[in-house]
């Protein structure tokens, strides 16, 4: 009876362990107190000095490539004044070869041309936003930012058809004026453009300093920056 | 996941007061009422908080190599088994102290520390006041029985 009775009031029953907790994945999320530490905002595939390389090599390829494209088109409208002088854009070719070819193919080199000057400033523009460090977190944080890129791409987008239509309707009577769709096209993308850039530079020296200074400073100027 | 939420506590408060009410046993439109909400909002909630709870205790098991027996989502309870340790276990949440792993022993009384034994008593007080379960002189019952006598009211398969 007794051990009936002692086995009846045995104790069995649960008790604790503390859990073992999941490792989590590193959570994607910004956390600005912890992002003063050295370069923080520096994309880490891409060595700061490197990409600052790269962004040079590519804006001055770039702008050589649009100047070269700027010299082709004008040579094309002024091909008469170029072969007076005998001027020889493309060795091996002289003026009349030049003149030729481009008379015969003036809509085609337009559009292309158009093409390449908006790939170029595609190049240019989104590889600095991409790989700079300072104008690709303004335009990530910044609406105003994206407003401003915003008015650069339609501005550009928008002196290129005016080039090309320039350049497509009037070459074959170089006295003819360039139609009024054009002219639209390039005063609206101008004023666009000039909005644009001013409107970058605005807010790149307004917010560009604080951001800049933050990377190297301390995480308060961050999280003012942000606040 | 919210930036409040861990694993051990992994639902946001307004998930936490909605689901505790809940569990406590108070009516959708009730909760509505007094938290001067939809009872849509309700039942959202109440399922966005269920669903955590299921993934996280599911997580948790697999972490302590635990075999499923059967998820419990309303209680946020999982009853598993360790093949290694050939015991039982259960994993339990409450809003107030998160997760915790419950092994079945043949010998509790061998566990001598005391506040070891006092915090799995006000771990069970707890559970036992948000799942509305009464047991009369909790106080005087080891925690080891006294988690039984809650588990076996909100777990059925543990009663067999």
């Amino acid at each position: 009876m007794n051990i009936k009775k002692s086995l009846h009031n045995r104790i069995k029953g649960w008790l604790p362990k503390t859990p073992s907790v999941p490792k989590q994945p590193s959570a994607p999320s910004f956390k600005r107190t912890e992002i003063s530490n050295e370069k923080p905002l520096m994309d880490k595939s891409f060595p700061a000095e490197s990409s600052t390389n790269l962004v040079n090599g590519i804006m001055i390829g770039g702008s050589i490539a649009i100047l070269l494209i700027g010299l082709s088109l004008w040579s094309s409208l002024n091909s008469s004044y170029w072969s007076q002088r005998n001027f020889l854009i493309f060795s091996g070719l002289d003026a009349s070869d030049i003149e030729h070819v481009l008379i015969n193919n003036v809509g085609y080199i337009a559009v292309c041309a158009g093409a390449v000057v908006y790939s170029s400033y595609l190049l240019i523009f989104v590889s600095i936003n991409q790989l700079n460090p300072t104008i690709r977190n303004l335009t990530n944080k910044k609406i105003s930012f994206r407003l401003a890129n915003s008015f650069l791409n339609v501005g550009v987008i928008a002196i290129t058809f005016s080039v090309s239509e320039t350049v497509y309707y009037s070459y074959p009577l170089a006295s003819t004026p360039p139609p009024l769709l054009s002219i639209g096209f390039g005063t609206t993308g101008t004023i666009l453009i000039v909005v644009g850039v001013l409107l970058m530079a605005y807010l790149y020296f307004k917010f560009g300093k604080s951001l800049t200074k933050a990377q190297g400073g301390s995480a308060n100027d961050f999280a003012k920056f942000y606040s | 996941m919210c930036p409040a939420c861990s694993v051990s506590s992994p639902l946001s408060q307004s998930q936490k007061t909605i689901w505790a009410l809940i569990t406590k046993g108070f009516s959708v439109a009730n909760i509505a009422k007094k938290l001067n909400t939809t009872r849509q909002y309700i039942n959202q909630t109440r399922l966005a908080a269920e669903a955590k709870l299921a993934t996280t205790l599911l997580d948790v098991a697999q972490v302590n190599d635990l075999q499923v027996t059967k998820l419990y989502p309303k209680q946020a309870m999982l009853l598993g088994y360790h093949p290694s340790l050939k015991r039982k276990a259960i994993i339990t949440y409450t809003t107030s102290h998160g997760l915790k792993v419950w092994y079945w022993h043949d010998h509790p009384e061998e566990v001598t520390d005391i506040d070891f034994l006092n915090q799995t008593r006000q771990y069970l007080l707890e559970i036992a006041k948000e799942r509305g379960v009464e047991i009369e002189n909790a106080a005087q019952i080891h925690p080891a029985k006294f988690a039984h006598m809650i588990f076996t009211q909100l777990i059925p398969e543990l009663k067999t």
